[in-house]
């Protein structure tokens, strides 16, 4: 591992990883202690059980609401009906490639990434400036699908029929952008062991207009007292140990594209937004807008520097262990992993979903119903990576 | 346009609702001649059952251990460039309201009684549409859902693309109704 070492914890706590935690310098081995989400006797409170299956939620998952009949003073939930156990362990790299893009398909770019990011670290690859560049563009191209989503499904949630369709007008072109440019609609298919298959020139200048017209829609959404008012105070963050948007929406400038050194965004200027408010629903939508004009100008330099490719890495170690880490558009995405004689021996991973879901859980208290879409939609939790297991 | 025409009719000319209105994109017309159709229609399931789906077709969707893009695949075709409401196509939020019900995803263990409650709930009469290779045969990842050999069209693909789900649906509808 040439990045990481075991030692006591330094820099920012992320989140667990197997049996470690993983802080953004170090990994140190304790179990990551979830706090228990204690909620206050009520007489008169009751249960309200929404899910596993239900319109409302694009995955299947389950939440235990306690609640008086309009306000939340609690909320368990149980994420794992899906369940899938994913037979990787004893494949080499190359066989495991398909099924590790297939554990979260709208994160597929930033799960192929960092598992490549842990293979390359135990192999000690070193990664010429297109790949990093390229792998840069498609990590930044995931986050504005992402976020013009996440954005479009709390409108949906307010019934703002308008800018949801706008919204999701935007996503089909970035997946059809995508298409073009990879092959494939959710970058399947793309990254191999130092390399990757896609050429990205040309990119940013058909993500202008689309970055207009965002712009516009996040105005527009931002003028209307209805829509604001929905997001205000709905979902309140107060916990250091949440990442991504999600902390960024509270003022801590947690992101992996500062703290991890695989890929070189701090070549590009890159700084992470923050927003100092509340740490609600609200900053949340603003950091994800702001986002997504940022992405776009990450992707206009690094297509600057993308030069046409050189040839393979040559050496490759057979054994080691590795570790990859990269920003999700959910926030902090790592694996750590074992090879030997190229096969995976050991396989862990740390998603942002898993990691926010207790904050999501803890943000609902004293929120009343009609509050919960907008603030679940806010936080981009995929239960896909969360109801996985390796075998 | 200017607002304020219009007998004393005022409206702020910067109104993000109509601004959004007229700006949005348009639905594409679906492309027959270069699209190739991939769904498959389970004959078995097809000659046992007579189903009048002769207008609209409700679906209930319900995702059994999908990666995730397969729901959003089968959630665009309800944004604009496809606009499934013209074709009489509409999501419904429950299963007590549904003429078809749509699998995601293969098979996990604690879904399976989900998936057959939530079939039960649904009004005769009612099909079911298997989606993505997951749904079908269990694709890369596992083994598909028991419940999707009752399926009366089959929609491969990782995922299927909008269109191609537009596609097996309307396929669902009409094999059906014959
Ligand atoms: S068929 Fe492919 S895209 Fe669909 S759920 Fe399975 S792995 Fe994901």
């Amino acid at each position: 591992m040439r990045l990481y070492s075991y030692d006591g914890p330094s820099g920012r706590k992320i989140g667990e990883i197997g049996d470690y935690t993983l802080y953004s310098e170090t990994l140190v081995r304790e179990k990551s202690v979830i706090k228990p989400y204690v909620t206050k006797e009520s007489n008169t409170a009751f249960n309200f059980i929404y899910g596993p299956s239900t319109g409302g939620l694009i995955e299947s998952t389950l939440f235990n609401i306690l609640t008086t009949g309009e306000s939340i003073k609690g909320m368990t939930s149980d994420p794992m009906f899906k369940l899938r156990e994913l037979k990787v362990l004893g494949k080499n790299v190359k066989d495991a490639m398909p099924i590790i893009e297939r554990i979260n398909g709208s994160f597929t770019a930033s799960h192929s990434i960092a598992f490549l990011g842990a293979v390359e670290d135990a192999m000690e690859i070193e990664l010429d400036e297109y790949i990093l560049m390229g792998r840069i563009i498609e990590l930044e191209l995931e986050r504005i699908r992402n976020h013009l989503h996440v954005i479009a499904r709390m409108c949906e949630a307010a019934a703002f029929g308008v800018p949801y369709n706008n919204l999701f007008y935007m996503r089909e072109k970035i997946n059809r952008l995508i298409e073009e440019y990879s092959g494939h609609r959710f970058f399947h298919n793309v990254n191999r062991i130092g390399e990757i298959d896609i050429d990205l020139i040309g990119v940013s200048k058909s993500l202008e207009n689309i970055c207009n017209d965002a712009k516009n829609t996040y105005d527009s959404l931002r003028d209307s007292k209805i829509f604001v008012d929905r997001l205000l105070d709905n979902g309140v963050v107060k916990d250091l140990d949440c990442i991504g948007p999600v902390a960024r929406g509270c003022g801590y400038p947690y992101d992996a594209r500062v703290d991890s050194t695989t890929l070189p965004y701090t070549e590009l200027g890159f700084s992470p937004v923050i927003e100092k408010g509340k740490g609600d629903a609200m900053d949340r939508f603003i950091i994800r807008f702001e986002e997504i004009q940022q992405s776009t100008e990450i992707i206009g330099e690094a297509e600057k520097r993308l030069k046409k490719h050189t040839t393979r890495p040559h050496h490759m170690e057979n054994e080691g262990e590795g570790l990859g880490r990269v920003e999700s558009p959910s926030g902090d995405l790592t694996y750590l992993i074992k090879l030997n004689e190229g096969k995976i021996n050991e396989i862990s991973m740390l998603t942002p979903s898993k990691v926010n879901l207790p904050v999501f859980l803890n943000s609902t208290r004293g929120n009343v119903f009609t509050d919960f879409h907008f603030n679940w939609e806010s936080f981009g939790i995929w239960i896909s990576e969360i109801a996985v297991g390796f075998i | 346009m200017d607002f304020r025409d219009s007998g004393g009719f005022y409206m702020k000319t910067n109104n993000w609702f109509l601004k959004g209105l007229t700006k949005l994109g348009r639905t594409e017309k679906f492309p027959s001649e270069k699209f190739e159709a991939k769904s498959q229609v389970n004959e078995k399931v097809k000659s046992e059952k007579f189903m009048p789906f002769n207008k609209s077709l409700h679906l209930y969707s319900i995702d059994s251990g999908a990666c995730g893009a397969c729901n959003m695949e089968l959630q665009a075709i309800s944004t604009p460039h496809y606009d499934m409401n013209r074709l009489g196509l509409f999501f419904t939020n429950t299963p007590r309201h549904a003429d078809a019900l749509i699998i995601l995803g293969v098979h996990s263990e604690r879904m399976v009684e989900v998936l057959e409650k939530a079939y039960n709930a649904m009004p005769k009469p009612k099909l079911i549409i298997s989606l993505g290779d997951c749904a079908l045969s269990g694709g890369l990842i596992g083994e598909c859902p028991e419940i999707s050999g009752k399926s009366v069209v089959n929609i491969p693909g990782c995922p299927p693309n909008p269109y191609a789900i537009l596609e097996g649906i309307i396929k669902a509808k009409e094999v059906s109704s014959k």
